[in-house]
């Protein structure tokens, strides 16, 4: 298929359905189009235009586009200068021969875990659009599932493209902090945020990975052999739902882990990754907060406004905690080289609930969503979420976890890995 | 700095602080600024139980 012709047939794929799933806010069908005919004249030249020529992808609306106001799901952005510049994970894949037709919906600022915008409205879940697609970056989730696209990027500062990739039925990826530029994607917490991909396939997710990762793709432990696996107990065994359990279980066996290992001080981790992303993302915030708080949703203003009166005292006690982490989890990766873990407590709850109630434990919505992913964005290790699928139920993510700069590991197990 | 989840200890760090950042605070928004500092002050409480040592120097940098 020639490179237009992809563009054309993701242009009319997402006309088709995105007024029903909300997962697209901008279309930059002209650009795409541009670039697509550069992308065949060169083939035609005989050249190669990379491992991704003329496979169209979305990126969620807090990228930089060259020319675009890069709004970050909120409206407190408008009228902010045009980004000079496309964001560095877009020129990477775009560098891949891939093409970028659109922009998607998320959490205004990414400060959520559901994609129910104020703004734009909330992204529906295409397994069941009664649910939500998870979030942040849900309209990249859901656009993937919806096959709009084979690849959509998102953030994960706290799970962002964990949570929606489990609750879609996707792969979604969490590099090695600083392990995919970030440059020219709109901050939540500095030392927190990343940049990662989301796809329906392990292949998929090889290319993109590679893409974005092309200093690190050659050269990186891809042999899967001899691995050894611990599952995390404790706080990453309760609550969850029945699927989720099975979820984790199936994993489990396929991998061969017979091990389970307790994660450090988990739910202080959590509360760590908590009160960072609160005292950073408040500091980002604070100038837009004093001039168009108005501007902002009323839930992210509030929680943008306690952010940026987070004391010092306990920003610097929660970075004093991660180095503590850091620390301790040194020993567990002597002993093991991926750990698994459930990505999500449950599958994708329903749009219009508040609260769900998981194992008898009632939890907010939200929050719930963060609860295995965010202790693990502390700790700045790669994190891939795998999906699972069982007949007649919504899919489910499991997590693998490996160290520090192996997240070529993380790709190789995922095509070994088709459940 | 506010600690303890007590809101009665939170609110007047939410009013003084607001005024020190140049935040604008009408009632409404104060209470639910309130309440979100609460629920983070609960989980700064628990976050500063933890008993660290002067080796937990956050400047000794990243293992990536």
């Amino acid at each position: 298929m020639s490179a237009v012709a992809a563009v054309t047939e993701a242009v009319d794929a997402i006309a088709a359905s995105n007024g029903d799933l909300k997962a697209v806010t901008m279309l930059l069908e002209e650009r795409a189009l541009r670039r697509a005919r550069e992308i065949d004249a060169a083939a035609a030249r005989g050249e190669r235009p990379g491992p991704l020529a003329g496979v169209p992808f979305l990126a969620k609306n807090l990228f930089d586009v060259e020319g675009v106001v890069t709004r970050a799901g909120s409206r407190a952005t408008d009228g902010d200068a045009p980004a000079a510049a496309d964001a560095d994970a877009i020129r990477l894949l775009e560098e891949a021969g891939a093409i970028l037709v659109g922009l998607t919906n998320m959490d205004e600022f990414a400060y959520g875990f559901v994609t129910q915008n104020q703004h734009d409205g909330a992204t529906r879940n295409p397994l069941d659009l009664a649910c939500i697609a998870g979030g942040s970056s849900g309209g990249s989730a859901a656009a993937v599932a919806a096959k709009m696209v084979r690849i959509a990027i998102g953030s994960d500062t706290n799970g962002s493209v964990r949570v929606p990739a489990a609750l879609c039925g996707l792969f979604g990826f969490r590099p090695t902090f600083g392990g995919i530029s970030k440059r020219g994607a709109f901050p939540l917490a500095y030392s927190l945020d990343t940049v990662g991909p989301l796809t329906r396939t392990a292949d998929d997710l090889a290319l993109a990975v590679a893409a974005l990762r092309p200093k690190a793709a050659m050269g990186q432990r891809r042999d899967v052999k001899g691995l050894r696996f611990a599952r995390l107990g404790g706080y990453f065994e309760h609550p969850v739902t029945p699927a989720v359990r099975r979820g984790v279980e199936r994993v489990c066996a396929v991998l061969g882990v017979t091990e389970t290992v307790e994660f450090p001080e988990p739910q202080r981790a959590r509360e760590a990754a908590f009160l960072i992303t609160s005292a950073e993302a408040g500091e980002t915030h604070l100038a837009r907060l004093r001039s168009r708080s108005d501007e902002y949703g009323d839930v992210v203003r509030e929680r943008l406004i306690a952010a940026a009166l987070t004391p010092s005292a306990w920003y610097a006690h929660a970075l004093r905690f991660r180095t503590w982490l850091f620390a301790h989890l040194g020993p567990l990766f002597d002993r093991y080289d991926v750990l698994v873990a459930p990505t999500t407590p449950c599958e994708a709850p329903p749009i219009d609930a508040t609260h769900v109630t998981i194992d008898g434990v009632e939890l907010e919505k939200g929050p719930a969503m963060g609860t295995f992913t965010q202790p693990l964005a502390l700790t700045q290790l790669p994190a891939l979420s795998v999906p699972v699928f069982s007949q007649g139920e919504k899919p489910v993510g499991v997590q693998l976890i490996a160290r520090w700069n192996e997240d070529e590991t993380l790709v190789a197990l995922a095509k070994g890995i088709a459940l | 700095m506010a600690s303890a989840m007590d809101e009665s200890n939170i609110r007047p760090y939410v009013r003084s602080t607001a005024t020190l950042l140049n935040v604008a605070l009408d009632v409404g928004r104060e209470n639910a600024v309130v309440a979100v500092m609460t629920r983070l002050a609960a989980m700064a409480d628990h976050l500063l139980a933890f008993p660290l040592d002067a080796d937990e120097d956050p400047t000794s940098g990243a293992p990536a």
